[in-house]
């Protein structure tokens, strides 16, 4: 018995086998940018109303956010980029139309991440330090420039798989599909991104790259875990109905059960790795190990199970000609060579700074 | 078998004409990529000046908000860059659909040397001061050549669209990819990437207070020097216009005046900095104030624009030669829509459809926006009333009919007589300022006489623009 996407045919199980491993990337860094501009935005929000917090483990976390979030944000693009071409690949003409349908609401999220990505640069501005005001104003709009954008994904992917819609969507001129799926998809995304942002945040802490003192990294990673041990089930749970499982028909169901499987068991592999960290937050990277591999398997199964419900509901009977066509075209060797030489350069970059960060020296 | 149409929801750009819209942002794209791509060279040079001790000071602009600049500019510059992908999904959707097709591969790997860039620009930007010289030196090198390659794969695939070589009868993809305008497209991209960085570098040096004057004149003779290659950019430029097809080649050589006009405008910037660089700066003559270096930034922003302008206009009538009409309709479907319709399966409707004051208005709207609507508004800018408006109907009739004959650089009509019929009496009302009665027009003969028009024009673009086919854009 074959699983999928490997029991579909060559050219379409290869672009969407890409598709899930560049999501994948992709995910990982937009749910720490999805999570953290939350997290500063309700750290800001309390700020602005005096409510600053003494502890010093969540003053670490939003400290190593501010640092990082820039980075985080163009990463997620950078990772995005990838993603949204196969997307093009697969599902051309239903992706192109939604984008379309939705017009300026749609576009609208490159000058929303233009902003955002600046306003990250502005809240690590020392000029702007103590300024709660200013500080909490800043982080909560990049909260909604953020939310925003995860908002018109979710609208764009749902309005784009609802083809008997798009020409009263047309002749209307409405710029927002209105869909009772998507708040519960975004509530998904957020919860998953908690969970995910924790491990992440958690190996940056972990790894002493933050400049945090081991006795509050510790405690930051503690704080962390319990997010994560809460976060992660939930994160799962909230994936059958958010993501259309339950209200799926038979066959749809049985045809993803499978995926919701491997999804549950790296949701439990996940908190089960949290509850480790949580006992030994001062050697958590054992805990982290597990953890992260649980998300992992969690992501792709549900990842898998998103793409499986997509070609199901598109029919791949009306896409596996295109896919036929184009997975001819050549090229593949010459993006694998130059991915193992990027591969090297990027492991090259980041040996040279952790060995001048040790004071090693230059690599030989 | 003729391939059949995918019909996409057309949107209405009200009076701005759509490729204003998708020129904007890619002239702003443009001008920020080819100044991070430029900007990671001239660090690197000035880290290699500094650690050779020929200009200790380089390592003070390294250090200050230049590198910040260019980060800035790259993550903006690969936004942007994500920008033009949804901007030509609103614009063409089959043509940039037609694009990823093809070139998935050039994009995946671009996308490698996208990441190279993050990583390296980010690590020098953390970081560059705890590193040694060497390791420094290496990081902008790896920089600079991820940003050059980005370049270099986006390069082939915006070239190929001009000039397709063999790609259009052998599919090979790196046929299409070093075709005729690859090399002198990459080689003034490259020189114009260096020009904008040196100028960016000369108004931070100017801003810079912990250097002297000496210094400063140092610095700016050197990053001088780094813009050399201007001087290689009228050359770069007259090759890449005789490698472009002979048509496209007349249209920016007078035939098309706006094209000819832009072409120019660019040239005449381009020339004023490339003087500057040279007498000025190089031999040492002048000195540059922060004043002068950003008046001409604001010159190269200019050449760029005028530059890319003339790029996205010398393929007409197609968006891929020989492959796509800019009306999103391919050379083979011609015939097929002028038998069936290109309103008959389209699944979307008018949106305002009450406000037309017939059925054939109706359809007219629709051929409009299905023929026109890519380049042509209706009464704003490119308006189909004012280029059609002083014609008689006949004239109208039949300038359609043969429309890439009436203009070269238009594609042929891809509908039947009836459609065309509509679409005539559709600008007729537009023009008159949307009556509420208007008949309804074409009888047998009328849509006789339009049928004759059709077939003496023929289904193939112009003959000037069949002229180099053979040779797939060399020059003649």
């Amino acid at each position: 018995m074959t699983v999928f996407p490997f029991e579909l045919p060559l050219p379409t199980m290869w672009y969407v086998v890409l598709l899930l491993v560049t999501m994948l990337l992709h995910v990982a860094f937009m749910a720490y940018v999805l999570a953290g501009s939350m997290m500063l935005g309700i750290a800001g929000f309390r700020g602005m109303l005096g409510r600053v917090p003494r502890d010093s483990a969540w003053q670490a976390v939003t400290r190593v956010l501010k640092d990082w979030m820039p980075f985080a944000l163009s990463a997620a693009i950078t990772a995005g980029i990838a993603p949204l071409l196969f997307v093009q690949i697969l599902y051309q003409q239903e992706f192109y139309t939604a984008n379309l349908l939705s017009f300026h609401r749609w576009m609208a999220i490159v000058p929303v991440l233009i902003v955002a990505f600046y306003l990250l640069y502005l809240l690590k501005a020392h000029r702007i330090e103590g300024r709660l005001a200013l500080q909490g104003a800043v982080a909560m709009v990049v909260m909604a420039c953020v939310l925003f954008v995860g908002w018109s994904w979710i609208e764009n992917h749902l309005l784009s798989l609802d083809r008997d819609a798009w020409p009263e969507q047309y002749r209307t001129g409405a710029m927002v599909y209105a869909s009772p799926a998507i708040a519960p998809r975004l509530g998904f995304w957020i919860v998953s991104g908690f969970a995910t942002a924790s491990a992440l945040l958690a190996w940056q802490l972990s790894l002493a790259a933050s400049g945090v003192a081991a006795e509050v990294a510790a405690r930051a990673i503690r704080m962390l875990a319990i997010v994560g041990v809460v976060a992660t089930p939930a994160a799962g749970l909230i994936a059958l109905p958010a993501l259309g499982f339950w209200s799926a028909d038979e066959g749809l169901r049985s045809g993803t059960a499978h995926l919701m499987v491997a999804a549950g068991a790296g949701a439990v592999v996940a908190a089960a790795g949290f509850a480790l960290v949580l006992r030994r937050s001062s050697a958590p990277r054992a805990g982290l190990v597990v953890a992260s591999a649980g998300l992992t398997l969690m992501w792709l199964g549900l990842l898998a199970a998103r793409e499986f419900l997509r070609l199901e509901s598109i029919g791949l009977e009306s896409l596996s000609a295109r896919h036929e066509r184009v997975g001819t075209l050549s090229g593949l060797i010459v993006f694998l060579v130059f991915a193992v030489i990027g591969l090297a350069s990027i492991a090259w970059i980041v040996r040279t700074v952790h060995r001048a960060q040790h004071g090693l020296g230059d690599p030989k | 078998m003729v391939e059949p149409s995918v019909f996409y929801p057309v949107n209405d750009f009200g009076p701005a004409m759509k490729g204003l819209v998708i020129g904007g942002l890619g002239i702003f794209h443009v001008f920020l990529a080819q100044f991070a791509i430029g900007g990671g060279m001239l660090m690197a040079y000035y880290q290699w000046l500094a650690m050779r001790g020929k200009l200790p000071e380089a390592r003070q602009v390294l250090d200050s908000y230049f590198r910040y600049l260019v980060l800035v500019s790259f993550v903006i510059g690969a936004l942007t860059g994500v920008g033009m992908w949804f901007t030509s999904i609103q614009i063409s959707p089959a043509t940039i659909g037609k694009m990823v097709d093809t070139f998935h591969w050039v994009w995946a790997t671009e996308w490698i040397f996208f990441w190279v860039e993050v990583v390296a620009g980010y690590a020098f930007y953390r970081y560059g001061k705890i590193l040694s010289d060497r390791a420094r030196l290496t990081l902008l090198l790896i920089y600079s050549v991820a940003g050059f390659g980005s370049l270099f794969w986006i390069n082939g695939i915006l070239s190929w669209q001009l000039t397709p070589g063999e790609w259009v009868e052998t599919g090979n993809i790196w046929a299409g990819f070093f075709n005729a305008t690859f090399w002198p497209s990459l080689f003034y991209r490259t020189a114009a990437a260096m020009v904008i960085a040196g100028l960016v570098a000369a108004v931070v040096v100017n801003t810079m207070s912990d250097v002297t004057r000496e210094q400063r004149t140092a610095l700016i003779n050197a990053t001088a020097r780094f813009m050399l290659g201007v001087v290689a950019m009228p050359v770069l430029g007259i090759w890449f216009l005789l490698a472009m097809p002979a048509d496209s080649r007349e249209w920016v050589l007078g035939g098309s005046i706006a094209m000819t006009l832009f072409l120019n405008a660019a040239v005449g910037a381009s020339v004023l900095i490339g003087g500057y660089a040279v007498v000025g700066l190089w031999r040492q003559k002048l000195y540059i104030n922060g004043a002068t270096a950003t008046l001409l930034l604001a010159l190269a922003f200019g050449a760029t624009a005028g530059g890319e302008f003339v790029r996205e206009g010398v393929r007409k009538p197609y968006t891929i030669r020989d492959v796509l009409f800019s009306n999103a309709v391919t050379p083979g479907q011609v015939a097929h829509l002028r038998e069936v319709g290109c309103t008959t399966d389209d699944p979307f409707p008018l949106r305002d459809a009450d406000r037309y004051a017939n059925d054939q208005l109706r359809t007219g709207a629709l051929v409009f926006r299905s023929q026109c609507a890519v380049c042509h508004t209706v009464s704003g800018v490119n308006g189909l009333t004012h280029l059609m408006g002083a014609w008689s109907v006949d004239q109208q009739r039949m300038n359609v009919a043969k429309l890439q004959l009436t203009k070269g650089f238009m594609p042929p009509f891809a509908g039947t007589p009836a459609e065309l019929e509509a679409l005539v009496q559709f600008v007729r009302w537009e023009a008159a300022d949307h009556p509420t009665a208007w008949a309804e027009s074409g009888d047998a003969a009328t849509f006789a006489e339009i049928k004759e028009w059709l077939d003496e024009a023929g289904t193939e673009p112009a003959p000037i623009a069949r002229r180099d086919r053979s040779s797939n854009g060399g020059a003649e």
